[in-house]
């Protein structure tokens, strides 16, 4: 489903370029459940918004279900964001002025969805993640481990083939961390791919792979 | 969808209601000043459309030299008769004069304006519809419009009534033959009844001749007919007998009136102001807002970045932040048409006009466009911006920019602000001079002043008024100083073109206007020889050439007089106009004014014994004194709209110069808080956070007063050279200007920064 081959990604500064990523080659498999651990600056992120093409590498060539997306136009970029990917984030990132409801059918306007359907969706979501009563509430009225029950369904409303958690449980502590981890599992045992970033060796368990970067580079 | 971006704009509107409120008051006040423009301009444009045949009709101006003027909007009466007959372009000429006179009404006396002497043929030309009955012929027959009927017959039918009315003291029982629609207020042609000509000589009119041009002249030229070339031809072909320099006539197109040359108005200059100022207004609250919004679209910048990262394509997003402008600009635009509509009353005084509060559909129109406008300009540009933004820049590293593009805009308002404050002080100190008693050289305050034709001999009335301890000097004469003054040419030698001011008074005239004898001595009664003399001013002297006039003689109106004395050159108030030659003679005992000048702060007690002694002398004769004051105000009062309409819109920039600049120093402060903080914990000290946080307003507002100060000392300059008498520009102007501008920053900006500046730092830091 991914193929990163020979990925770099540098910012120039007047004297000197500085590394994020150096040569990175990865490939990950539809179906699989992929963590990508390291150290602070190791370039984790960078690596994760590259792979959801929140970010293009600097050098490098990236596949994406067989076709190459590293110098896609922000047009195509956003049809792939609409249809294959879905995004968690640390901070949840849910947008402050819509309550739990708009939010996580906001990913599905975007899609085009019609209204009738759109609440259907919305609906078996709010039911699935049991959270139907906290439809109306706004995301400063809920605990993180509430708002990222909301993001997770905004991520997957979209009905996405790949998953990107940006170290999904950072904010939350660790019975919330578990049951956050528990529903990706079962994200991914239904079939979406998903790809986390965490520095939780525990959590990153819970994938079938680890990916560990070091400086920019994959530890082999 | 739009529903969403409504309810999401709403929220953001309602999380940031400070800013949100300075947005939307901001940009109500300048919405408010372009709606009132666009009506006015509305009403303007629609003059004399009552008309049906509007767009044929035109009215004679006579060009020549009068003295300070030269052009007149009225004429002769016999350039009716010579249009119709001489001209075929010509379909119809009518004319007519319009005057005041005084109706009995249940035996109490009531002024009436806009009496209409009239050839029938009038009706023609003009679209004055007689709804009932029909317009008088011939003899004491009179039309009256609706409302006159009204106001002296009430719902009774006034065909065939009688109503006693007095013009320049000929009083005569008129049948009413008609009444006719009222004219709107949009029209110059104010008609509120109308009385045959052939009464015109009963009231001493001389119709047939070319010496009084004091007469209105409609014209309505035949279909297809060409102004311009019909008015070429007059130039060349059609002399009026009358010894006036380069004397000859003009058609002007009726619905060019109201913009044209018209005495007491400066219409087409206010509509001038009127739509600069609303669209100055509109444009610097835009400026505010854009600013403003582009600081709250920046706190938005996470959020975009997760539309972006959830499927939001860029015109969505443009989508959503337009929503955001649209939202903000419609609710300031029903507050403005709220303001609007309370402001209206005020402003329909102010410029003298009628207009209606519900806007016809056409102004809807109108206003439709600049709101949408309005939304589309204040919303685009952070649309831009935002959408230019990468998507993980806004997710993970929102950043407010340093925003050229917000500064800019800002020093462009410092500079309009600072160019109108500066020009708000020349114009303040350019009256105040016209004002001023040693550039006038007369005096008016304390002085009533009544008509003096209905009171008999008015030696009578001085004696009788001269016993009230109250009233200090009485004195009459044909004129008021500067105001109503007849134009002569009749003077200096025969033949002679130059103009100058003739005036007849009494002895004591000089006395109530405290205009100051410069050689020789008043009329005296004491001198029955006075009735052969002459007072001069020293500009009459100068242009005679005479450096000892005193006893000198003066060929005058077809005879010798001798000059006994000289008087300063006093002018009208404001001084508006250049000084004039002027020629006193000694009045009889009747004359157009009767004037009493009153102890100082005696006025109240003044008026009283006043009002009394002539109401007991007339009583058929409404008694109304008026101040000079009063006068000027009302003569001037279209000059007086456009100095406060100046003022006003002046005002207006700078409330939104201020509400903008507060906004960015909320922003400021807010934004760079948490630098703030750290900086006050490693030792910084409160004065010098402020004089950094302040140090960006400081430096625009030297550059703003850089480029602003030639621009309004060329403004400046080309206003106050429009007059006569005016002052010099001092850089004292231009320096109070930019100490009030700095005031402005000073007082918008004090309070956040101050905040900032003694802000505990734990506070800011205790989240970090």
């Amino acid at each position: 489903m991914i193929q990163l081959k020979n990925i770099y990604k540098y910012y120039n500064s007047k004297f000197q370029r500085t590394f994020v990523l150096k040569d990175v080659d990865l490939e990950i498999k539809e179906g699989e459940f992929v963590s990508i651990m390291g150290p602070s600056g190791a370039g984790k992120s960078t690596l994760l918004n590259i792979i959801g093409l929140l970010d293009p590498p600097s050098e490098g060539e990236y596949l994406l279900l067989d076709k190459p997306v590293h110098q896609l136009k922000d047009k195509e970029k956003t049809l792939y964001h609409r249809n294959y990917m879905g995004f968690i984030f640390q901070a949840y990132h849910l947008i402050e002025e819509m309550n739990v409801y708009e939010n996580i059918e906001t990913p599905l306007i975007y899609k085009g969805i019609k209204a009738r359907e759109r609440k259907a969706m919305v609906a078996d979501l709010l039911d699935r993640f049991n959270i139907v009563a906290k439809q109306d509430l706004f995301p400063s009225q809920l605990s993180g481990g509430q708002q990222q029950l909301v993001g997770i369904a905004r991520a997957i409303a979209g009905k996405p083939r790949l998953l990107l958690a940006d170290e999904p449980t950072g904010n939350l502590h660790t019975d919330q961390g578990k049951e956050i981890m528990a529903l990706l599992r079962k994200l991914n045992q239904d079939g979406t791919t998903v790809v986390q970033v965490t520095h939780n060796e525990g959590f990153a368990h819970y994938g079938d792979r680890i990916v560990r970067l070091v400086d920019g580079m994959v530890s082999l | 969808m739009s529903g969403l971006y409504v309810k999401t704009a709403w929220r953001n509107l309602m999380k940031h209601k400070l800013i949100s409120l300075i947005n939307i008051l901001g940009l109500s006040i300048g919405l408010t000043c372009s709606v009132l423009a666009i009506y006015y301009a509305y009403n303007e444009y629609s003059y004399e459309s009552c008309h049906q045949k509007a767009d044929r009709i035109s009215r004679v101006y006579t060009f020549g030299n009068f003295g300070a003027i030269d052009w007149l909007p009225n004429t002769f009466p016999k350039v009716a008769a010579d249009l119709r007959e001489r001209y075929p372009e010509v379909e119809n000429a009518a004319v007519c004069r319009m005057v005041s006179g005084v109706v009995m009404h249940q035996n109490v006396p009531v002024n009436q304006n806009h009496i209409m002497v009239t050839e029938p043929s009038v009706n023609d030309i003009l679209s004055i519809r007689y709804q009932a009955g029909q317009a008088p012929q011939s003899g004491q027959e009179i039309g009256l419009s609706r409302k006159m009927a009204l106001k002296y017959f009430g719902n009774d039918t006034p065909l065939g009534q009688s109503l006693q009315l007095s013009i320049w003291g000929q009083s005569f029982d008129y049948t009413v033959t008609g009444v006719f629609n009222d004219l709107p207020a949009n029209t110059h042609c104010q008609v509120a009844c109308q009385i045959p000509f052939n009464m015109a000589e009963k009231f001493h009119f001389d119709l047939a001749d070319y010496d009084d041009a004091d007469y209105t002249v409609f014209v309505l030229a035949r279909p297809g007919t060409d102004w311009q070339a019909f008015n070429l031809k007059l130039a060349a072909d059609y002399k009026i007998p009358a010894d006036i320099q380069n004397l000859m006539v003009s058609l002007v197109p009726i619905k060019k009136i109201h913009f044209y040359k018209n005495l007491n108005d400066n219409n087409l200059a206010n509509l001038l102001v009127l739509l600069s100022g609303g669209i100055i207004a509109l444009v610097l609250s835009c400026i505010s807002y854009i600013n403003l919004n582009s600081i709250l679209a920046s706190s938005r910048f996470r959020e975009l970045g997760i539309r972006k990262a959830i499927g939001g394509n860029r015109r969505q997003i443009r989508r959503m932040l337009l929503a955001d402008a649209a939202l903000t600009a419609g609710i300031s635009f029903l507050l403005a048409l709220f303001l609007s509509y309370y402001l209206l009353p005020g402003f329909n005084t102010l410029m003298s006009r009628e207009l209606s509060p519900v806007p016809s559909l056409e102004i809807w129109g109108v206003l439709l466009i600049l709101i949408v406008l309005v939304s589309l300009i204040s919303g685009i540009l952070p649309a831009r911006k935002l959408n230019r933004s990468k998507t993980v820049s806004l997710l993970f590293h929102p950043k407010v920019h340093s925003g050229k593009i917000r500064y800019g805009l800002l020093a462009f308002q410092f500079v309009v602000a600072i160019v109108l404050l500066q020009f708000f002080i020349i114009s303040h100190r350019q009256t105040n001079y016209m004002f001023q008693a040693d550039v006038v050289k007369c005096n008016a305050d304390n002085v009533w002043m009544a008509n003096g034709w209905y009171w008999g001999d008015l030696d009578k009335v001085k004696d009788e008024l001269l016993k009230c301890p109250d009233i200090e000097t009485v004195s009459w004469g044909s004129s008021i100083p500067g105001i109503n003054m007849n134009i002569v040419n009749n003077w200096k030698e025969p033949g002679n073109t130059a103009m100058a001011l003739d005036l007849t008074c009494e002895s004591d005239y000089a006395k109530v206007f405290q205009i100051k004898m410069l050689q020789g001595r008043y009329f005296s009664d004491e001198y029955p020889a006075d009735d052969q003399s002459v007072v001069i001013n020293s500009l009459t002297a100068q242009v005679l050439g005479y450096d000892e006039p005193l006893g000198k003689s003066l060929w005058y109106r077809e005879r010798t007089y001798q000059i006994i004395g000289v008087i300063d050159n006093y002018q009208a108030v404001p001084v508006i106009f250049d000084k004039m030659p002027i020629i006193m003679t000694r009045s009889e005992a009747m004359n157009h004014n009767l004037f009493i000048r009153a102890r100082q702060g005696r006025m109240e007690e003044a008026r009283e014994y006043t009002t009394g002694v002539l109401a007991k002398i007339n009583p058929t004769q409404p008694v109304e004194l008026t101040t000079f004051n009063d006068i000027i105000m009302d003569v001037g009062k279209s000059y007086r709209a456009t100095g406060t309409l100046i003022d006003i819109f002046t005002l207006v920039v700078i409330c939104n110069a201020m509400m903008g600049l507060f906004g960015l120093s909320l922003f400021v402060s807010q934004f760079r808080d948490k630098e703030v903080g750290i900086r006050k914990v490693c030792g910084a000290s409160g004065w010098s956070i402020i004089r950094k946080l302040s140090k960006g307003f400081a430096l625009q507002l030297l550059v703003a007063l850089v480029i602003a100060t030639p621009i309004s000392m060329f403004l400046g300059k080309g206003y106050v050279s429009t007059f006569a008498n005016h002052i010099s520009m001092t850089p004292d102007l231009f320096l109070q200007g930019g100490a009030l501008a700095f005031l402005m920053v000073v007082l918008a900006t004090g309070s956040r920064i101050g905040y900032a500046a003694t802000r505990n730092p734990v506070e800011v830091l205790r989240y970090e």
